[in-house]
């Protein structure tokens, strides 16, 4: 998540504690002038405008993002689906095609 | 029992096809009927259509919705992800354009269409291709490879690297380009979610797994195949590698774990190393490689400079080691025949592609070329079509090859041909044609005469006799033909178009012909002037500075004019101008190079005035003299001496070889990994060769 943040908020020295953020029910984002407006989207279209790196940082922690192709893991499922059949492959192999073949 | 699998390759190439083309969505019909494409609203809708709904049609969807009478192109993008994989990415629109200098003359609507592509889908579907490539390959004795584990493990290891070295050139294509395996995230968590270096080492495991089990009952044939390589170029998509060059990387690191290494090679090969990792800026850059992707390095760090001295000792280990195991199988004859096919094929998919923009782009895709073929059956710049091929040198210098290789089997090895490789000749030598590659056509009638002189006259002397007095003529041709211009303007023409390409910063006082002392090739006063206001490189400052004060012997020509004078004629003293403008050495730069297929520092450590683009040296000799120095340089020219003296008695593999060197003076060829590979195969062929004459002089 951490290369995500910093991929769409952009990277700095800056600390976040998202746990406190959460555990505060009135926190408040303290805009900061100098950052660029960022704006997210969820998965039901929400949009919401970002003011400041922590906000936007929070924000792309619980899930929001700028692309929508972030929604995907493509990659982990894609590792998952090599797994798998690599392991039906070697399974089937040692258990199927080499007796199959060795008779 | 039930037959499971087929021997059938044919069947098991249009499968592999079939179900690649499937990825594509190359069977999915459009929803919409054909749009016509009459006016510019009409065009800007339907480009609005594609570009909002990206990752929404596969390519023949897109390629149906609109009339095809229009200029379209097909490009792959490789920054898409796995899920928009064979889909739209973006479409690119260029309107009519008045042609310059024509009256009322316009160029043609041009339609780009953007296809995604994906670092790990194209590394699975390519190899999947390849692999299916190399199991055409009729096996035979199989080759067992020992330690098949530890191999996989280290060629796993040594591609990290590659990614990790490279991360500028991987994260500028996808934004979840991570190589740490484990991310610690802000609040020191530990997190295993990086999926995308775990689903790289998992496809590189899985690759080398299957290469390691075709090639073990292939590898000792594979050398009279290697023909092939010159139409499966093999470079991934989106990835700066080759699928060959990672075969006989993996080859090498089997032959290092396995037999005793040349230590005296190997410790002054690591003297280098050592030099060039302590000589490099550690600078993460993203060098734009363009057309040599997949065997050049794309950055500057610590990682990438590793990473290609390593892959580099173990492809020239590894091609040597199947050379040497195949001494046995390797078939002069088949190697002809398979050369013929293999340009043919080249000239036929080439025009084929330059047809159709949708065989263009597979071709490109399944291939693995490194640039999309020529998208028109007209030559470019130059009078040049290269087809397929990224250069149209490299491609004319194959076919030339072919040609030599052809006379060499069948007039002076006397094997057999029949009729059809007789046309498959025909369709080469249109190839060559082709690719207007004028030095590759003199330099194989050079060698053709020496071929001639070889096999028809016994005497000696009267062969050097005829020689030289071919060569007596060729200079007098040569002098007739180009007594217009003066030897002022010869010896230093090179030069002048190295000052014209320096980013000269000073204010100079113009004559009455409106020219500065640049224009008018002032050396003594360039000389003068300070380097910040000149912005000479160190390589053209010594030059002109050798250039003007140094020849002291009257009326012979120095070696710096010679090469001048031969630059013009050869229409390379603009390029290698430019390349001394740029080439900015110190002392240990130029002695030891800046490392094996390291262009990037060379790139970036001195500005000239051409800022972008890919500009190569246009001499492989210039490009080896920038990663090995004249250290490395000399010592290579060395050894090829010793070999060439050693195996003297081959005479004509040894004029295959001129041929071959008289190209590479002025082509950038050793640049590509096809051309790389005919290099050491033609050098192994000899190392290996009994010292023996090859024919009976009739």
């Amino acid at each position: 998540m951490k290369r995500r943040i910093e991929v769409i908020c952009g990277k700095t020295d800056a600390v976040p504690n998202f746990t406190e953020i959460s555990n505060t029910p009135n926190y408040v984002f303290t805009p900061d002038p100098n950052f660029d407006v960022v704006s997210l989207f969820d998965r039901d279209g929400n949009v919401v405008n970002l003011n400041s790196w922590i906000e936007c940082a929070y924000y792309v922690n619980g899930g929001w993002t700028d692309n929508l192709s972030d929604f995907v893991n493509g990659e982990q499922m894609l590792f998952f689906s090599l797994l798998v059949f690599s392991s039906i492959y070697l399974v089937g192999k040692r258990m199927f095609f080499d007796r199959m073949f060795s008779s | 029992m039930i037959k499971l699998k087929t021997d059938s390759v044919i069947l098991k190439f249009f499968f592999i096809l079939f179900l690649l083309l499937l990825v594509f969505n190359f069977f999915a019909v459009s929803e919409f009927e054909p749009f016509d494409l009459t006016s510019e609203e009409r065009i800007s809708w339907w480009l609005d259509h594609y570009r909002e709904l990206r990752c929404e049609y596969g390519l023949s969807q897109v390629l149906g919705s609109f009339n095809l009478d229009e200029e379209i192109y097909i490009r792959a993008e490789p920054s898409g992800n796995i899920e928009c994989f064979g889909k739209n990415f973006w479409v690119d629109y260029s309107p009519e354009k008045k042609i310059e200098d024509g009256w009322d003359n316009y160029s043609p609507k041009k339609f780009t269409i953007r296809i995604s592509t994906n670092v790990h889908l194209d590394l699975l579907l390519q190899s999947l291709f390849f692999l299916t490539f190399l199991s055409f390959i009729p096996k035979t004795v199989k080759y067992e490879f020992k330690y098949r584990k530890i191999v996989i493990l280290l060629a796993t290891l040594l591609y990290y690297l590659h990614l990790y070295g490279e991360k500028a050139y991987y994260s500028s294509i996808s934004r979840d380009f991570d190589y740490l395996l484990i991310v610690r995230d802000y609040e020191d968590s530990i997190s295993f979610n990086n999926f995308y270096i775990y689903s790289y080492l998992l496809l590189l495991v899985i690759i080398f797994y299957f290469l390691l089990n075709v090639l073990e009952t292939r590898l000792q044939n594979i050398i009279n195949y290697f023909p092939f390589i010159f139409l499966v170029w093999g470079t991934y998509s989106s990835l700066n590698l080759n699928f060959f060059f990672i075969l006989f990387s993996i080859i090498g690191i089997s032959c290092s774990l396995n037999k005793k290494p040349n230590l005296k090679f190997l410790l002054f090969y690591s003297f280098l190393s050592i030099f060039w990792l302590f000589n490099s800026n550690n600078e993460n850059t993203n060098f734009d490689v363009d057309k040599i992707r997949g065997f050049i390095n794309t950055s500057e760090s610590y990682g990438s400079i590793l990473f290609w001295i390593i892959v580099f000792y173990f492809i020239v280990i590894g091609f040597n080691h199947t050379i040497s195991i195949s001494r046995n199988f390797i078939d002069v004859n088949l190697i002809s025949k398979n050369l013929l096919i293999s340009s043919s094929l080249i000239v036929v998919l080439g025009l084929l592609s330059s047809i159709n923009q949708i065989v263009n782009f597979f071709t490109y895709y399944f291939l693995g070329l490194n640039k999309t073929g020529m998208g028109s059956f007209e030559s470019i710049a130059g009078n040049t079509w290269r087809g397929l091929a990224p250069s149209a040198e490299g491609v004319g210098e194959f076919y030339a090859f072919v040609i030599l290789f052809f006379i060499y089997n069948f007039f002076i090895l006397k094997n057999k041909m029949n009729n059809f490789y007789f046309l498959l000749l025909v369709i080469n030598c249109y190839g060559l044609y082709r690719s207007n590659n004028f030095a590759a056509l003199i330099s194989m009638f050079i060698i053709l005469i020496l071929f001639l002189l070889q096999r028809k006259i016994a005497n000696k002397k009267i062969k050097l006799l005829i020689v030289l007095l071919l060569a007596i003529v060729f200079l007098i041709i040569i002098f007739v033909f180009f007594s217009d211009y003066s030897f002022d303007f010869l010896s230093n023409i090179m030069l002048f178009e190295g000052v014209m390409a320096s980013n000269i910063q000073y204010e100079f006082e113009l004559n009455q012909y409106n020219q500065s002392a640049a224009e008018q090739a002032n050396y003594g006063l360039l000389l003068k002037l300070p380097d910040r206001s000149t912005n000479f490189s160190t390589s053209l400052k010594y030059l002109i500075n050798s250039y003007t004060y140094g020849n002291k012997i009257s009326n012979f020509p120095s070696l710096l004019s010679v090469t001048s004078a031969i630059s013009y004629f050869i229409n390379r003293s603009e390029k290698w101008g430019i390349f001394f403008s740029k080439y900015n050495p110190d002392f240990y730069e130029l002695m030891f190079g800046y490392g094996p297929y390291q262009l990037s520092e060379y790139f970036s450590s001195h500005e000239n005035i051409y800022k972008d683009g890919l500009i190569l040296p246009h001499s492989s000799l210039l490009s080896y003299l920038l990663f090995f120095g004249l250290v490395g340089l000399t010592i290579i020219f060395c050894s090829f001496l010793i070999l060439i003296y050693k195996k003297r008695e081959n005479t004509y593999i040894l004029f295959l070889i001129m041929f071959l060197s008289i190209n590479y003076l002025k082509s950038d060829s050793l640049l590509y990994f096809p051309n790389f590979v005919l290099l050491l195969f033609v050098l192994n062929y000899l190392y290996l060769k009994k010292s023996k004459p090859e024919e009976i002089v009739e």
